[in-house]
């Protein structure tokens, strides 16, 4: 007996031992993946790569997180590519302006009620098959129909012409869509939207052949048609590997230099700047915490990302003690906003401290839209003792969530508490970061809430009306204003090129400003951090990389 | 063995072997305290966590600033004569700081270590002493608890019954305008950390239960049960101060892992909550920048290691001090 | 011990029921909606009105507006046909995220667990050898120093070291299978989570076994130290080893959490961080009931493997 338990003992020795000696033991070099894929590019007929270019035209992008690639749920990190995976109609550049894509050009009639849309007629799958605007039709119905999980494109195709029917399941397909020929799709609104055009140039109105289709929630991979100049090579959620490369097939006439992009997922900032600083990687998104002080250093590194953003503390006007609008005024004045920002932000948002909603790259911007926006301690202190609740000292708990951890927004939120503390004397207050973007929020709790609005430029119509409707809901905010909702309706019957637009969006803007139901932060930007041997880098504002066919990689 | 005691037996013995348990008890801590201040180590550890319990006691009054006093105008600076370990990302002095989070760590591991030890002990006495379906009861509970991981499972539990707890508080105050629950910012700690007790008291009854079992073994339990000494004695005489040491033991050990626990919970962004100082949010909230602004990392970090590190060697000590039969002899 | 063994399997049904019942209560009565949770990850992209709208219809099609009951009973009857569901945020198919991810972790557990084992044992006995002098300090120091630092503060610090300072590698990411050099850093992190224990254990085994006269007589016999160390230490030596087995379990799931995050390595503790993070019930409940089963097993292996190894114990 006791000589078994001495071999058991051994033998379990022996066997870790191999096991150690096995893990210890030099392994193959990582990098041999690398090498062989390099050569897959150079099958394709090329185009002549600038004289500063690189040999490896690789570009390695670290980002916060991956998702799924389908053009109808894409709506985060798939975005800088998805338009050169699957095509939209159209391709919006830096400024805007729609550029032939997927289609040559479009018509509208009179009325702004039907377009018609001229595909490519070059356009093929990467199979070889010819792109046909009846699969266009297909794959809109099926990324409408409540079947397709976590799809969005119905926000961009709900304007159209029976649209809502096949939203709510009542029908297979979309009624106002007419595929006239192979090459030309006829598209009638139920309504005429400024922003349809827009939409055609949105990623989530690119389409996949619907063969390729394979589950509700479909996820594109290697095998799936692409019709643009990248296809994936492996796309593995669960393997943690995400790379994508030319398409040898694309039908275009400008064949992009970039022949694979790497992406990497880092949810550890430390570690992605690691990355960064050892030159591993190319391209980077979603610095926060060490932007400012490498913006700093090297400002050049840094591309905005044209999106028009509004960070806030919302403040919920149906709860105590933020139901008076003496007290939600005395928060804003209580507050110097200019150093506040400037300490919170370490500086590099001082010029961007939010005045306003609608922000400086939106038309209609005026800049003192809210006269009464300032640091006024003595007002502050007034306007407190004028409130319901006559002082501090009996003033409800105040509970802000930051909605994200963030160091930015909790700095504020800390700054915000403490200046209330010396000019007002309020001490009854309580911040919660938030694991993830919303943990702690407490739900129902939280009387003052971090919040973000982001616009479709050029749209500051859109933005403030939908501000409104969110913020008249009873579980959000339930502001009441018979008057402003009057003006909040005629504003998306307006023509924008009128004389009265802007002169409108204004004063309701202002109105709605006068309702004090938020704390302001800044008008943010999103920007990537891209090393200065990445040449002609750009984005759009739905965040594609809108100039990748120009990009290439010089030598360092 | 036992027929062979039966004959034996009698008044005499029983009170020999209880007199001699307690004789061996006292010689025993005497022992204890000796060995305890030979090892260097534990030395240094008792010594850290003496000014770990001045820092939580006094800390407040030797500040030289509050936790929250900002000076918007000199953030992030150097250390210098104003502030001794310079000032944070708004302006806090950092020293003060660190002082106030001694508070909040000790606050944090005295609360998770009493009760997970209570509900630990009670547990584990259950399990050894109540036979074999009280045992297989409490087995099973343990195997719940344990099967879902402990950081995550605090996690849910704080969330999930945050906002019930609060409301529930609320209602209190509005009723009975019983000023405790005014203010509601202690219950987040009492969530939270009641959490993470929730899920290591496990330990401790697993500890209770293998001494109850493992001691039953020894023969002079075994001599005083056939002798008619009752359970309870037994209990008291025999296996407490047996098993006291290695509880004691552990408490320390996880005394300084509920600090580090702590950390991590705030790195989750579900710890201690701003603007309370603890040296786990100071950490999260700076690591990000760590690169170019280190001291504010490397002081709260170092603090927390230094005094973990100072608790274990304590318990390291007291591990080989309460442990007699470990003690060296060869 | 076969019957043991059945005894113990079933009463293990039971207390895996009651640990899915729990999670899922815990995770559904909570104030959170999952929904909500993953468009945060929209910022900025999605308006919030938008936002609103998607998320009744994202709920709907998950069949959360439905009944705690029917959410549950819809549950398991999907389980009993094998399966998962489809995880909330990413809209994945969770068994195949188990399926995929486990493995990978296992391994990294089950290396780190070696990987401790080595260290700690050797370390251990030259601990207790050296009792009380500098070594035993240091060794003891030592290896809690490492501990006491959390991973999120170590793994950078260690990255910046090897990375940037001494720059004899590029950060690891991912995973190419148990046998690379960038398994190496995540391994010995993990390592060092139980190393502490494991040292103390057998440097309080082997002070023990010291202290036992049959040690005394051989030592008194002249028998070398190293001879009494593997006869009579070994055996002792491998309760520890044992103990750490539970540590495979634990070190797989908390232990990876911040590990896979930092290394990008798709692990199990990746899809349970993720899922906890985000209330995604599917997949909650999928880690839930693996890490279950993990820890239900190594706990019946750990009881049956103990009276091998220490005679007292006895199997009831």
């Amino acid at each position: 007996m006791r000589q078994m338990h001495l071999r058991f003992a051994i033998s379990a020795l022996l066997l870790l031992t191999v096991v150690l000696g096995a893990c210890a033991a030099p392994a193959a070099p990582a990098d041999d993946g690398g090498a062989a894929m390099a050569d897959e590019g150079e099958a394709m007929e090329g185009r002549p790569l600038p004289d500063d270019a690189a040999e490896e035209q690789v570009i390695r992008y670290v980002t916060r997180d991956l998702s799924r690639l389908n053009p109808a749920s894409e709506s985060g990190f798939g975005r800088p590519w998805i338009s050169h995976m699957w095509m939209p109609f159209f391709l919006r550049d830096r400024n805007h302006d729609l550029h032939p894509w997927l289609a040559t050009d479009w018509e509208v009639n009179d009325d702004n009620s039907v377009y018609t849309i001229h595909i490519n007629p070059d356009a093929t799958w990467s199979d070889g098959s010819p792109v046909v605007a009846q699969e266009a039709i297909d794959f809109w119905s099926w990324a409408l129909s409540p079947s397709c999980i976590s799809c969005w494109t119905y926000l961009r195709l709900g304007v159209v012409e029976g649209a809502q029917a096949v939203i709510d399941g009542e029908a297979d397909t979309i009624s106002g869509l007419t595929a006239i020929d192979d090459k030309t799709l006829q598209i009638t609104l139920a309504e005429p939207s400024p922003t349809f055009m827009a939409s055609m140039a949105h990623y989530n109105t690119g389409f996949v052949k619907m063969e390729d289709v394979n589950a509700d929630e479909f996820a594109a991979d290697a095998n799936t048609r692409v019709n643009g100049p990248f296809k994936i090579k492996v796309w593995d959620l669960d393997e943690r590997e995400y790379e994508i490369v030319q398409n040898p097939g694309w039908w275009g006439d400008k064949k992009p230099y970039i022949e694979r992009i790497v992406a990497q997922w880092s949810n550890d900032e430390n570690i992605t700047y690691i990355m960064w600083q050892d030159g591993e990687a190319d391209i980077a998104h979603w610095f926060t915490n060490i932007r400012e002080p490498l913006r700093a250093e090297s400002p050049e590194l840094f591309v905005l990302i044209p999106y028009a953003t509004n960070f806030y503390f919302a403040l919920h006007t149906s709860k105590p003690p933020l139901d008076d609008i003496n007290v939600r005024r005395a928060l804003l004045h209580a507050v110097d906003w200019d150093l506040a920002i400037s300490a919170a932000y370490e500086g590099s948002r001082d010029e961007r401290v939010m005045k306003t909603h609608i922000t400086p790259e939106l038309p209609c911007f005026v800049a003192d839209n809210w006269p009464d926006f300032g640091y006024d301690p003595e007002l502050a202190k007034q306007e407190l003792a004028a409130s319901k609740y006559g002082g501090p000292e009996d003033l409800p708990k105040i509970r802000i969530s930051s909605g994200g951890q963030s160091p930015n927004y909790l700095r504020t939120a800390e700054i915000m508490a403490e200046q209330w503390k010396n000019v007002l004397g309020i001490t009854d207050v309580e911040i919660r970061p938030g694991w993830g973007d919303a943990w702690g929020q407490e739900a129902d709790l939280v009387n003052v809430q971090r919040n973000s609005w982001g616009a479709t430029i050029p749209d500051p119509a859109a933005m403030i009306t939908g501000l409104w409707k969110y913020y008249t809901d009873p579980d959000h905010v339930a502001l009441v204003d018979d008057e402003l909702d009057a003006m909040m309706a005629e504003l998306p019957t307006l023509d924008p090129n009128s004389a009265e637009y802007c002169e409108k969006v204004s004063a309701a803007e202002k109105r709605l400003l006068g309702h004090y139901y938020f704390l302001p932060m800044i008008w943010d930007l999103y920007e990537y951090v891209v090393q200065p041997y990445i040449k002609n880098f750009d984005a759009n504002v739905d965040n594609n990389w809108s100039t990748l066919l120009d990009i290439y990689v010089a030598e360092r | 063995m036992s027929e062979s005691s039966e004959t034996v037996s009698n008044e005499s013995l029983r009170e020999e072997l209880a007199g001699e348990s307690a004789l061996k008890t006292r010689s025993l801590w005497k022992d204890a305290v000796g060995r305890l201040l030979r090892n260097r180590l534990s030395v240094i550890g008792l010594v850290i966590t003496i000014l770990l319990l001045i820092g939580a006691l006094f800390g407040p009054y030797i500040a030289p600033y509050t936790y929250t006093e900002q000076d918007l105008l000199n953030v992030a600076k150097m250390p210098s004569p104003d502030h001794w370990l310079g000032t944070d990302e708004i302006g806090r002095d950092l020293f003060s700081r660190v002082l106030w989070g001694a508070r909040t760590a000790t606050l944090v591991a005295i609360f998770t270590t009493f009760i997970s030890v209570i509900i630990g002990v009670i547990i584990g006495a259950i399990a050894g002493y109540g036979g074999a379906l009280a045992d297989n009861i409490t087995g099973r509970i343990i195997d719940i608890v344990m099967s879902v991981p402990g950081l995550l499972l605090a996690a849910l539990i704080a969330v999930s019954i945050k906002e019930p707890v609060v409301t529930w508080a609320e209602n209190i105050h509005d009723a009975s305008g019983f000023p405790l629950f005014a203010d509601t910012t202690w219950l987040d700690l009492l969530v939270v950390f009641g959490g993470l007790a929730f899920v290591s008291w496990p330990g401790y009854a697993r500890l209770i239960r293998g001494q109850i079992f493992s001691l039953r073994e020894e023969q002079y339990i075994e001599a005083a049960k056939s002798v008619g000494v009752s359970e309870l004695k037994i209990a008291l005489r025999h296996l407490l101060p047996n098993a006291i040491g290695p509880v004691i033991v552990t408490l320390t050990f996880s005394f300084s892992s509920a600090m580090v626990l702590e950390s991590s919970l705030s790195y989750l962004g579900i710890g201690v909550q701003p603007p309370q100082a603890s040296w786990g949010n100071m950490i999260a909230s700076n690591i990000g920048s760590w690169s170019y602004r280190p001291w504010l990392v490397a002081v709260p970090a170092l603090t927390l290691a230094i005094v973990t590190l100072g608790i274990n060697f304590l318990g390291d000590g007291l591990n080989d001090a309460l442990n007699p039969r470990s003690k060296r002899s060869i | 011990m076969f019957v043991y063994t059945l005894k113990r399997l079933a009463v293990a049904v039971p207390t895996f029921f009651a640990v899915l019942l729990i999670t899922f209560t815990l995770t559904v009565v909570s104030p959170f909606d999952p929904v909500e949770m993953m468009m945060t990850q929209f910022e900025g992209t999605l308006d919030t009105l938008a936002k609103e709208e998607v998320i009744e219809k994202i709920r709907d099609q998950y069949g959360l507006n439905d009944t705690y009951w029917v959410q549950f009973t819809r549950w398991i009857g999907r389980l009993l046909q094998g399966d998962l569901g489809i995880s909330i945020n990413g809209q994945r198919n969770v068994l195949r995220m188990i399926v995929k991810t486990f493995p990978i972790s296992f391994q990294l557990g089950l290396a780190g667990a070696v990987v401790t084992t080595i260290l700690g044992i050797p370390l251990g006995c030259i601990a207790a050898l050296k009792q009380n002098t500098w070594i035993d300090y240091t060794i003891v120091g030592g290896t809690l120093g490492f501990r006491t630092v959390p991973v999120f503060v170590l793994a950078p610090l260690l990255l910046v070291l090897f990375v940037l300072v001494l720059d004899i590698m590029r950060v690891p990411r991912g995973w190419d299978g148990l046998f690379q050099t960038k398994v190496i850093l995540p391994v010995f992190i993990l390592a060092l989570g139980p190393l502490p224990v494991v040292v103390r254990q057998t440097r309080a085994a082997v002070l023990e076994v010291f202290s036992m006269d049959y040690v005394r007589t051989a030592k008194m016999k002249g028998l070398e130290m190293w001879r009494i160390i593997i006869r009579h230490i070994l055996r002792n030596a491998l309760i520890p080893v044992v103990t750490t087995l539970g540590f495979v379990a634990e070190g797989l799931i908390v232990g990876s959490i911040f590990l896979d995050s930092i290394f990008a390595i798709p692990g199990f503790g990746g899809v349970a961080e993720a899922g906890f993070r985000g209330f995604d019930y599917p997949v909650i409940m999928g880690v839930t009931m693996v890490s279950a089963v993990m820890i239900i097993l190594t706990n019946l292996i750990v009881d049956l493997v103990y009276p091998f190894l220490d005679p007292r114990i006895k199997i009831e």
